[in-house]
Order: structure tokens, then C-alpha cells, then sequence
């Protein structure tokens, strides 16, 4: 490279620098070409210790987040100087070149600005795909539709950084009816032959109003990890792929904001509503079948029509139906709803039981659903074919009898409601299903009003012997006081075994020592022969038994200085004598 | 002997002797009972009721229909007894409270039924909307609520949280338990008037005075019961005794 190409290079990168002096105030931002939606730091640095926030300029391509402030002081030369800068997090909204106008602020009475500069805003497409690691879409199927058309809103997470932490402000879509299609999806997607991981998130939109209704923008908070790489090449981070990063404190959080741009739908209003029109928007078709073609006078027959398609189910009201020669009992409609494609679609489902009054052929009329079609933008009539039924006549003569009402005051006048009748029989064999208490549920009530204190017992006795166990010492001691001393006398019988009559003494002697001091909790090995009797002689132990402890202690300890000319059989009587007085020993002060 | 074997006798009784070749599966009988039903032999359909009743079915809606059965065969104490057993069993069915609303406004006697104050009800509102079976059931389910918690509070001793979700649980198992406890010692009892035309007497003979006289569907609480005689509580102190026959009593 030549030395005038360097030169024009370094001149090039001086101008671009969007770092720029002012006396007293000066602004500087972190980039000056980002994507919309992208985040760029505006820092803002006052000279001098002045407590004002400076006055902002025109940021209004920007959705600006105050960051707070902090105060720099510096010691040059014996001089002392401070600024503060006060931080900002713009996002961009829209594309287009910016200028970020002089930011002002008054200082002594005297106003000082910066230098307003230029930043670049571009499409989030056209932004090269290395600077985005993390961005996010949100797309409406059309700009526009009609009145209760389904829309369906797509919103994309696009990442390949990992998030400690992501938050997205709830969706808040003012006109329309929403519903949710699913949990969010997650799966990996190549864009511009970049591998990303993308979180994909769709509802369905209902538009209830005409205008102009505006899809508001979607915004994110996350928390991205960044690495802050050692000097250095690291020898671990081959072996561990960076997960010690953790553990050493190099991974550091950097809070990140997102937001996708406003779309507006423009919603058009239904034409003319036909008669008949059943409020349903989308495509639909209706069937309806009949459980029975050939019933007798009375015997109850079922009706089910099915509306089906895509658009909102739920928004379908049932078809009118004329009926005649049939008693009708509805039932409750049911609605299935698919939630899992590429938007809402489902069926409701009408069912009446049918009794046909009189015998001969009665037909069910064309079940007809008049709805609006946006892909023909017009309105359509979904029909079935009529069902004739034959009706056979009844073994018994089928009376239809309304209970007559008479006015309980005699001698008055007799009025008869012809209208009201009692609600008819409930029919389900669910009927024989027992609704009281009988015998057999008794243990079960009794478990269940008996085995909770019982539980809360159990527990509350366990806590406490564990809350003793670690605050009591004395307790922890005494509980573990036979276990070690056990422990001790085995260790004496294998040292007799092994021929050491001194150190099996010793520890004999230590065994009932340190049993005596871990139940009374003092130092067991300090104890002398003649502390041991005192000690156990307030505490109603048998006298004949302290004096037998006080006997083999004594011996063991003339075994110990060697004024015993027997050793062998000393240490192995104290021994064998050690574990029964010490079960003696147990009992008596249990028992104290 | 339980509440429902009770008024089963004491409506079977009078029921109306009906071929009832149905076997005793229960399904069967309920099936044929509705069968009945629906070919308007009324009374048929009553006694099918009545016998699943009898092989222990204690279902509200076996009460229900033997109510609708009894109402359209012209059986109206009967309805009226067997609509208030439905209710005891499905307190804040509809259907139920209809017909017996129904069946309530065809008696003769311009009496108020039994029915405690507004204000208790409101007062103590799980005690009225709630069956019996309900009401022990969700005092179980609150007794072991207030274990649990008081449990979580032996281990987490310093949650305020928790202290009031144990008061609540306390307060929860109290009312319901209490509830639980009147409804099985103590139950509602009441009489409904079987017979046309029943006289109430000053005492527990037919010798004693006739003080007043009452009709088909009256209802009224029961307040003793002595040597086949039933004594009537009714409102504005008017009380009696009727034999045990002429009225079906319900309990729940």
C-alpha cells in the first residue's frame, strides 16, 4: 500500500468518525449505519461538572430509551477535570438518512452545542447479514381485507447469539378479535447463507371494525451474551467450547431492544348483507346427517349438521331450520377448532334430537349457510340436500299432554297455561351413577381426613429431631455416643488381637470415657477415674455399676503406667466386660 | 334405614301395581322406565323409578324423572317428594327447579314452602348450593389443603404469603366442616302431603281434635316423629300431627 493510499484512508476514516468536539457539550454515537429496528448508543458528554441534562435534539426517526448517566473525573498533570456523560439507546424506525441534530445545553449562562452529523438508516434487508445477529420481523398476511376476515400475523425471532433472558411486550391489537394459533415454534432457517435460529410466533386476526386499523409494532428486550475474549489465544475454550466462560467471569450481558415497524390494514366493510346471512366471513361448507331415516311416532331421532372450513368457527350461528311435524330438543353446539396450520379453521357442530309427531314422510329441509367469501369478495351459500324421513306409527298411541295448571283459589276462575309444561325427562344412563356417600367410600373419606395431620405429625417430628440433631450438641452427642464407643472397643479387641494389651487398655478406657463425656456432654478423654464417678454419681446410676466403670478404668490406667504384672488378662477382661457395662450404663441413664 | 329407603317406601306405598317384568339390572330398568315414560303410561314409569330407586340408585335425576313421571300421572305430593330429593342431590340444577316450581304452584294450600331466611342463604351460601356428598368431599379436599400448607409453613416458617393462604385454608375447612357435619347429623327433613285432603291433629290419635286440614303437595318441616305419627312444623306456629302414611318424607 502506498503512503498517499494510507494516507486517504486514515483521512477517509476521520471524516467518517462520527466523534465530534464541541466546546462544553459533545455527542458521539456508537455506529452511523445500522438496520431498522437496530439499536445504536447516543452518548452525550458535558464538560465540567453540570448536573442539567442537555436538551436533545429532533430524534424523532428514533425511539429514544434513556440510559442514565455517569461522571468521569480525571487527574492530568496536577489537573483535575470532569465530565458526565449522559446515554441514550436509539432504535431506529424507519429507513432513510438521518441527521442527529446539535444537542444543547447551558452552561455559566453561556449556551453550548454540538456538531450535528449524519446516520445512515437502511432497510433491515439491505443491512449486511454479519452486523445482524440478532433481529426480528413481523409480517401481516394482507394490507388489506374485510370485516372479520382472518389475518394471519407472523412474528420472527432471528438469532445467532445465545439470550440469557428475552422479554416481548404483549401483542395489544386494538380493532381486532385475536386468537392465539399455538405456542410459539422454534427451528433453524439459512438467511443470506447465514444460519440463524428463529422463534416463530402466529396469531390469527379478526379485524372487527372498517378503517384503517394499525397492526402496532412488536418489541423485545433481551438479554444477549457476550464473550470478552481473553488476550490471547485460550487453550480451554477448544475443549470446554467456551462454558468455563461462565464459571471464570468472562461472559457479560449486553440488554439489546427490538421492534418491528407498524403495518397498517386497510379494512373494508361487507357489502349488503343478504337475508339469511349468517355472520360468518371465510369459506365454509355445511353437511347434515340424521341417526335414524325410519323412526316410529315418539322415538326421538338425532339431526347433526356440521359447518366446517376456514375462518372463525366459533363466529358461526346455527342455520334456521322450519321443522315441521317434529318436537325439537337442541343440544349445546360444539366447536373443534385447528389451531395447528397456516390459520384458524374448525368446525361447529349442531345437534338436535328430532321426535317425529305423526307417522308418514316428513322431510328435513336443506340446511343453507349464507356466508362471505373474501377470495370472491362475495357471498356465498353453502346447502345440503333435504332428508326425508320416514315415520312408522307408534305401538302406543303417542299423546302429547301438557300438565294443566289450575289457580289453587277455589271458586274463582280456572286458568289453564297451555303454554307451560314441566322440562323434560333426562334420558343419560349416567343417571344410575351413585351421588351419595355409601359405606364403601368411608375408608376412603377416612384416609383422607385422617392421613393429612397424621402426615404434618410425621413431618413436624421428623424437622424438630433434625433441628436438634444440628443446634443441640449435647443431643447430637448423646445420640451418637454407643456408635462410637463401639467403634473405640472394636478398634481395643483387634489391637488385642494383634497382641498390643497396652493400647486395647487404652482405648477400653477411652471407649467408657468418651461414652460417659458424650452422654454429659464434656470432654470424654480429659476425664480422670475419679471424675468419671463423680460425674455418674448424680445421675442415679447404680452404684455397684459406677464402681465396677471405676475398677476397670483403674486398671487400665496401672496397665498403662505399667504397675500390673498381668496385662494380658487386665486388658482382655477390660475388654470383654466393656460392652455389657456399657449396655448397663445405657439403660440407667436413659432412665435418669 | 337411609333417607331415600325411606321415602321409597313411603311413595312405593301407594304406587300403582304395574307389570314390572324388567329384571334388575338397573340400565334395563331405567331404559324401560323412560320407554314408559315417553308412551305416556306415566304411572308405569313411576314405579320403574320407584324400583331403581329401591335397588339403591341415589341419583338426582332418577328423583327428577320419578318427579316428572309422578306430576304427569297426577300424582302431585309425590312429585313434589321426589323433586325435593332430586334437589338435595343436584342443589343448582335448573332443570330441577323448574318442575318443582312447576309442580309447587299447582298445590292448593297457600303456603310458603320451607325455606330458610334470604339472608342465611346468603350468609352460608355453600351450605345451600352444595349436596351432601359435595360438601364432604370438599371438606377433605380443604382438610388436606390445610395440612399441606401448614406443612410448607413448618419448612418455609418466615412467608407471610403463606401464613394467610393457611389462615384461608383454615377459615375453608371450618366453614365447610362445619357445614359438612349439620348436614349429616342433623339434615333437612321435610314432609310433603301424599293424600287429596289430610287432617292434622292436635295429638297422636284420630280421637284427638282436627286442627286444621292440608292438601296434595304441601310441604313442611318435620319436627318429631312418634308412633307412626309425623309432626308438622308449618309457618305462623301452626303445627299438628298427620299419620305417617299420608305424607313422603325427604331428607337431604
Amino acid at each position: 500500500m502506498t503512503a498517499m493510499r494510507r494516507a486517504a484512508l486514515v483521512g477517509c476514516c476521520l471524516l467518517a468518525s462520527p466523534v465530534v468536539q464541541a466546546a462544553g457539550i459533545k455527542a458521539s454515537v456508537n455506529r452511523n449505519e445500522v438496520a431498522v429496528g437496530d439499536r445504536l448508543s447516543l452518548t452525550l458528554t458535558v464538560d465540567g461538572r453540570v448536573m442539567a441534562d442537555p436538551e436533545l435534539p429532533d430524534l424523532s426517526a428514533f425511539d429514544v430509551y434513556p440510559q442514565g448517566s455517569s461522571t468521569q473525573v480525571q487527574i492530568v498533570n496536577g489537573r483535575m477535570s470532569s465530565s458526565v456523560a449522559h446515554n441514550y439507546v436509539l432504535v431506529a424506525k424507519k429507513a432513510g438518512a438521518f441527521t442527529i441534530g446539535a444537542a444543547k445545553i447551558e452552561i455559566d449562562g453561556q449556551v453550548h452545542t454540538s456538531q450535528p452529523f449524519a446516520v445512515r438508516v437502511v432497510a433491515a434487508d439491505a443491512q449486511p447479514s454479519e452486523s445482524r445477529d440478532l433481529y426480528m420481523t413481523a409480517k401481516v398476511s394482507k394490507s388489506e381485507a374485510y370485516v372479520g376476515e382472518q389475518l394471519l400475523y407472523v412474528l420472527k425471532i432471528f438469532q445467532r447469539v445465545q439470550l440469557a433472558q428475552a422479554s416481548l411486550e404483549p401483542l395489544e391489537f386494538g380493532g381486532f378479535l385475536l386468537e392465539e394459533l399455538g405456542k410459539e415454534t422454534s427451528y433453524d432457517a439459512t438467511v443470506g447463507g447465514v444460519a440463524y435460529r428463529v422463534t416463530e410466533l402466529r396469531r390469527a386476526l379478526f379485524p372487527q371494525e372498517a378503517g384503517t386499523l394499525t397492526v402496532p409494532p412488536a418489541r423485545l428486550t433481551a438479554s444477549v451474551v457476550v464473550q470478552k475474549r481473553r488476550r490471547g489465544a485460550d487453550p480451554f475454550d477448544g475443549m470446554f467450547g467456551g462454558q468455563l466462560d461462565d464459571f471464570f467471569g468472562r461472559a457479560a450481558t449486553e440488554t439489546r431492544t427490538l421492534s418491528t415497524a407498524a403495518t397498517a390494514v386497510v379494512v373494508k366493510a361487507l357489502p349488503a348483507r343478504p337475508p339469511g346471512f349468517s355472520g360468518a366471513v371465510g369459506a365454509f361448507t355445511v353437511r347434515s346427517t340424521i341417526s335414524n331415516a325410519a323412526p316410529k311416532v315418539g322415538e326421538s331421532t338425532t339431526l347433526t349438521i356440521v359447518v366446517g372450513g376456514s375462518g372463525n368457527p366459533q363466529s358461526i350461528k346455527e342455520p334456521e331450520l322450519a321443522l315441521a311435524g317434529f318436537k325439537t330438543y337442541d343440544d349445546k353446539p360444539s366447536v373443534n377448532i385447528d389451531k395447528s396450520g397456516s390459520g384458524l379453521s374448525g368446525t361447529k357442530t349442531f345437534t338436535k334430537a328430532l321426535v317425529p309427531l305423526a307417522p308418514g314422510s316428513l322431510v328435513v329441509p336443506a340446511v343453507r349457510l349464507t356466508f362471505f367469501n373474501p377470495a370472491t369478495k362475495a357471498y356465498e351459500t353453502a346447502a345440503t340436500e333435504p332428508i326425508t324421513v320416514n315415520v312408522a306409527p307408534s305401538a302406543a298411541r303417542e299423546e302429547l299432554r301438557l300438565t294443566e295448571l289450575v289457580t289453587p283459589t277455589t271458586g274463582k276462575v280456572e286458568v289453564k297455561v297451555l303454554a307451560d309444561d314441566i322440562l323434560p325427562n333426562y334420558t343419560r344412563l349416567d343417571a344410575l351413577a351413585l351421588q351419595t356417600v355409601t359405606r364403601s367410600d368411608l375408608p376412603l373419606v377416612a384416609a383422607a381426613l385422617g392421613l393429612p395431620p397424621l402426615g404434618f405429625l410425621l413431618l413436624f417430628l421428623s424437622l424438630r429431631h433434625r433441628r436438634r440433631l444440628t443446634d443441640d450438641v449435647a443431643f447430637r452427642r448423646g445420640r451418637a455416643a454407643r456408635k462410637r464407643a463401639q467403634a473405640t472397643l472394636h478398634t481395643a479387641r483387634r489391637a488385642m488381637q494383634g497382641g498390643d494389651h497396652d493400647t486395647a487398655a487404652a482405648l477400653a478406657s477411652r471407649a467408657l470415657r468418651e461414652y460417659v463425656g458424650d452422654r454429659l456432654n464434656v470432654e470424654g478423654t480429659a476425664l480422670t477415674p475419679a471424675d468419671v464417678t463423680r460425674a455418674l454419681a448424680g445421675r442415679k446410676v447404680p452404684a455397684e455399676l459406677t464402681t465396677e466403670i471405676r475398677t476397670l478404668l483403674d486398671q487400665c490406667e496401672a496397665l498403662h503406667y505399667g504397675a500390673t504384672r498381668e496385662p494380658a488378662a487386665i486388658a482382655a477382661r477390660a475388654i470383654d466386660r466393656a460392652r455389657p457395662v456399657l449396655e448397663q450404663l445405657e439403660r440407667a441413664l436413659r432412665s435418669s | 334405614m337411609t333417607a331415600p329407603v325411606l321415602l321409597a317406601l313411603a311413595l312405593g306405598a301407594q304406587a300403582p301395581a304395574v307389570d314390572l317384568d324388567t329384571g334388575s339390572d338397573p340400565e334395563k330398568i331405567l331404559i324401560a322406565a323412560n320407554n314408559r315414560y315417553d308412551s305416556a303410561d306415566f304411572a308405569g314409569a313411576a314405579a320403574l323409578y320407584h324400583r331403581l330407586v329401591a335397588l339403591g340408585v341415589d341419583n338426582g335425576h332418577v328423583y327428577y324423572n320419578l318427579g316428572n313421571a309422578s306430576l304427569r300421572a297426577g300424582q302431585l305430593g309425590h312429585a313434589v317428594a321426589a323433586y325435593l330429593m332430586a334437589r338435595g342431590r343436584m342443589p343448582r340444577d335448573s332443570d330441577v327447579r323448574a318442575n318443582l316450581e312447576f309442580a309447587r304452584r299447582a298445590t292448593k294450600d297457600a303456603l310458603l314452602p320451607p325455606a330458610p331466611s334470604p339472608v342465611w342463604r346468603t350468609l352460608f351460601f355453600w351450605h345451600y348450593s352444595l349436596s351432601r356428598a359435595e360438601l364432604l368431599w370438599l371438606a377433605c379436599g380443604a382438610n388436606l389443603l390445610l395440612w399441606a400448607l401448614l406443612a410448607l409453613r413448618l419448612v418455609r416458617r418466615t412467608s407471610d404469603v403463606l401464613g394467610w393462604l393457611v389462615a384461608t385454608a383454615a377459615v375453608l375447612f371450618v366453614a365447610v366442616g362445619a357445614s359438612t357435619a349439620i348436614r349429616f347429623v342433623s339434615p333437612t327433613t321435610v314432609a310433603v302431603v301424599l293424600a287429596p285432603e289430610v287432617d292434622v291433629h292436635s295429638g297422636t290419635s284420630h280421637d284427638s281434635v282436627v286442627r286444621f286440614k292440608l292438601h296434595a303437595g304441601t310441604e313442611a318441616w318435620v319436627t318429631g316423629r312418634e308412633q307412626g305419627w309425623v309432626r308438622l312444623q308449618l309457618p305462623e306456629d301452626k303445627q299438628g300431627w298427620v299419620e305417617d302414611g299420608e305424607v313422603a318424607v325427604a331428607s337431604w
